[in-house]
């Protein structure tokens, strides 16, 4: 009996073993004549069912529960045929269900997103730093806003284009002209990181004079540029060998911005986004804080850095409350710290100066604890059900909805806020609802709902029907 | 005639019959050669000129690359954007969120492959200016293509396949993101002989029906019909197809598709075996597997499957439109 008992665990043991061997996603799916059919094992380890469940979108209740002896199951909203081939394998079937009408005309077929993100669509970056990497000193310059891209050279080109992110990729938009040397255009730019191509005789080229580039797809690359608006210098140290700039946008990288020798001292050209950013000179190896910048900190570790803030300055400015002892201004663009900005008592009241980038922000006041909205700012955000004061900087676009002077309230909302009923609150100003908002490039659907009134933009005639046969208004914004 | 007059006259003669002929395929060369045209300058393109008649013999267009997907920049009555090029399209189709304003001539439902039941509106264009290939009065269908652009991120005016290029030999090249377009004579040969002919691997006389190409391959054995789609992401074979050829095929998961409509429907992925084309064999092919009854239905056409971009990357494709011939030069060692 004791050798039975032995072979018993040894036969369990391999069809255990055996079972998990069988696990294999490839061949658990098959769809045949208009059928889909799946083989699944009850001796599948829990985790296993639940892979199967995921990979081919099973309701797990399907996977875990098609081995009590039932012909058929509904799971999911659809009933499926079981059959059970032996005592572990059983297999469920379930016809296919084809479409409705016909087309009359072609068939866009787009992959879903997840499979798609492996090639980078979508894919959205903001460096906070760049320095261009041209091997011709000559072919790209940027002042006043306006960049100059040069291809020199080319004289048997009949047509060279210039398409990049600046022009939403436009193969005509932006020719390039000839010149006895080479090929010249001059385009408008705000400082910052583009990404850009020629179009020479209608086929696509990178940049050959410039060692900046990013994959676009798996075997399409890009040239990079970025449009300056910040220079490094320090003066003097004319005998040392090398001086090089780290800081927090660089994530203190000592050997990545090395800057360059000039009569007067080392100097560096860059794009620095906006925001503050704390930064040290390094001479030969040795940090120092830039001498000539007042705007110094301890960084809490017994270092000095120097600091060095881009982009317009906005006063958050609070009247009266001059007998408040302490008044701080918190928002989403400092994560709501109740701390961090104390706010200057002036005659009339208080103020606090902050560099914020282009963008939509949420703040409110603390007086001595008390949290209260801008009672001088008519536009309020709810967000979780908390109203706060809402501040746009460098806003790019208005919502506005004419009329509708009796409506106690009116919220725009779209692809921007969640569709969220009650996230931005219009006021109104000479009869229409406005709302100044700062939208990044690319497509937006929206509503107005004009109190608790769903209704699209009355004066927009570009919309878009959506899944509950109405109407969205749809707006582009332009690089 | 002087024996010394004769003889570069007859030499002339000789090179002028020894000139390559267009239509002509030499299998086993490389990637097609295609860079000696004509140039009389055409604004955003390489292009050369008919000069009688003012038309472009040859004309180079960049293709932009959106995911899988490939826009072409056009003008409908002077306004300018992207057209998605889709050659599973039957029409020119415009996007109603731009073109509303268009008379409608008729209204019609639609559908596809998710069963979408959108009404589609007829109308007609008094100009299309694609690159300078300009057509007039051309009728389209006016729909609603908002789901498109926003899974892509793009801003699409319309669509369009073959139904544009009905008079010439059009190449796509994915991988470079280039497409071009040759003006050929009735015969179907090219206007300009000193354009070099598409050197191929291998060649096939396509079925032309209601401007959509199909191809005929075999999977295990048993021929199949497909179209020709740069408008499908993935290659796509029809859900009804039986166990002998489906064992050529490993489904690894299922995936998400839309088709012109904004439903989604449930698709499977995998991985396709034993794929032939005039003998050229490709294994792990990507594939979806989908019902595409309604597609064959709409195309009045027989259809087991379509070739997609996962077809499209394997090499160089010429469409003579005339003719019908198909040649396609492989690309050694897959993308460049």
């Amino acid at each position: 009996m004791k050798r039975f008992k032995w072979i018993f665990i040894l036969m369990f043991l391999v069809a255990y073993y055996h079972a998990g061997a069988q696990f294999d996603p490839s061949k658990i799916c098959r769809v045949e004549d208009g059928n889909m059919s799946f083989t699944l094992q009850k001796s599948w380890t829990h985790s296993q069912k639940l892979e199967v469940a995921h990979l081919f979108d099973l309701d797990t209740t399907l996977v875990l529960n098609i081995y009590n002896g039932k012909d058929e199951i509904t799971a999911g909203g659809s009933t499926w045929k079981i059959i059970k081939v032996n005592s572990d394998v059983y297999k469920i079937i379930k016809p296919l269900v084809a479409s409705s009408s016909p087309t009359n005309t072609g068939n866009v077929i787009i992959l879903d997103d997840r499979w798609m993100n492996a090639y980078g669509v979508n894919k959205r970056e903001s460096e906070t730093f760049g320095v261009n990497r041209f091997t011709l000193f000559n072919v790209f310059s940027y002042r006043n806003g306006k960049a100059t891209f040069y291809i020199p050279k080319r004289q048997e080109a009949k047509q060279i284009f210039l398409a990049g992110t600046f022009n939403n990729w436009s193969t005509r938009q932006t020719p390039m002209t000839k010149t006895d040397s080479g090929w010249i255009v001059t385009v408008k730019l705000s400082p910052g990181k583009y990404t850009y191509k020629f179009i020479v005789d209608g086929k696509w080229m990178e940049d050959p004079y410039n060692k900046l580039h990013e994959n676009d797809h798996s075997s399409w690359k890009n040239s990079v540029v970025f449009c300056y608006n910040y220079r490094f210098f320090l003066k003097g140290f004319q005998n040392s060998k090398n001086v090089r700039v780290a800081g927090s946008f660089n994530g203190w990288n000592t050997k990545q911005l090395p800057m360059v020798r000039t009569s007067g001292g080392w100097v560096l050209y860059m794009f620095l986004r906006e925001g503050t950013h704390s930064y040290k000179f390094i001479v030969d190896g040795e940090w120092i804080p830039d001498p000539v910048n007042k705007a110094n900190r301890q960084d809490g570790r017994g270092n000095v850095n120097s600091y060095v803030a881009i982009g317009d300055t906005f006063y958050f400015r609070l009247k009266g409350h001059l007998e408040t002892n302490r008044v701080i201004v918190a928002g989403n663009f400092n994560e709501w710290n109740d701390g961090e900005m104390l706010m200057r008592r002036t005659k009339t009241g208080w103020e606090m100066p902050y560099v914020l980038a282009p963008g939509n922000y949420e703040y409110k006041f603390i007086l001595d604890g008390t949290w209260i909205t801008d009672p001088d700012n008519p536009y309020t955000v709810i967000s979780g059900g908390v109203t706060n004061s809402y501040l746009t900087i460098k806003p790019n676009h208005t919502f506005i909805l004419d009329g509708y002077t009796f409506a106690k309230k009116v919220v725009v909302t779209g692809n921007f806020s969640g569709w969220s009923p009650e996230n931005y609150q219009m006021i109104i100003r000479d009869n229409h609802w406005v709302l100044p908002i700062h939208l990044s490039p690319g497509k937006y659907t929206y509503k107005f709902i004009v109190d608790n009134k769903w209704i699209e933009d009355p004066d927009n005639n570009q919309w878009e029907s959506n899944e509950y046969n109405t109407k969205n208004s749809v707006l582009w914004i332009e690089p | 005639m002087k024996r010394n007059q004769l003889l570069p006259f007859l030499v002339f003669l000789t090179a002028l019959f020894c000139l390559p002929d267009v239509a002509s395929c030499k299998p086993g060369k490389d990637v097609p050669d295609y860079s000696i045209i004509q140039t009389l300058f055409f604004p955003g393109n390489r292009i050369s000129k008919d000069p009688v008649q003012n038309v472009p013999f040859v004309v180079s267009i960049p293709l932009k690359r959106v995911g899988q997907l490939f826009m072409i920049e056009a003008s409908i009555d002077g306004e300018s954007g992207n057209f998605m090029f889709d050659t599973g399209s039957q029409e020119l189709v415009l996007n109603s969120i731009y073109f509303r304003k268009y008379i409608a001539k008729d209204e019609q439902q639609s559908g596809g492959i998710t069963g979408m039941t959108d009404k589609v509106t007829r109308t007609v264009v008094r100009r299309l200016d694609i690159s300078g290939i300009v057509k007039y009065n051309i009728s389209a269908d006016v729909m609603d293509l908002g789901h498109l652009e926003n899974r892509r991120g793009v801003k699409i005016f319309g669509l369009f396949g073959f139904s544009v290029f009905r008079d010439m030999e059009v190449i796509i090249d994915v991988n470079r993101n280039q497409l071009m377009l040759y003006r050929l004579d009735k015969k179907g040969k090219r206007f300009s002989l000193k354009d070099a002919e598409f050197r191929c691997d291998i060649t096939q006389r396509c079925d032309l029906y209601k401007n959509i190409v199909f191809l005929k391959s075999s999977i295990g054995g048993k021929i199949l019909t497909f179209c020709l789609d740069t408008g499908a992401e993935s290659n796509v074979l029809s859900s009804w197809l039986p166990r002998k050829i489906m064992d050529h095929v490993i489904i690894t998961r299922r995936s998400n598709l839309t088709g012109m409509g904004k439903a989604r429907a449930d698709v499977f992925y995998g991985l396709l075996n034993d794929f032939r084309i005039e003998g050229k064999i490709f294994s792990n092919m990507p594939v979806i597997i989908t019902s595409l009854e309604n597609m064959s239905a709409s195309f009045d056409h027989p259809l087991d499957g379509m070739l997609g971009y996962d077809f499209l990357e394997k090499g160089v494709l010429s469409i003579n439109l005339v003719t019908r011939d198909v040649k396609i030069a492989f690309e050694k060692g897959g993308r460049p």
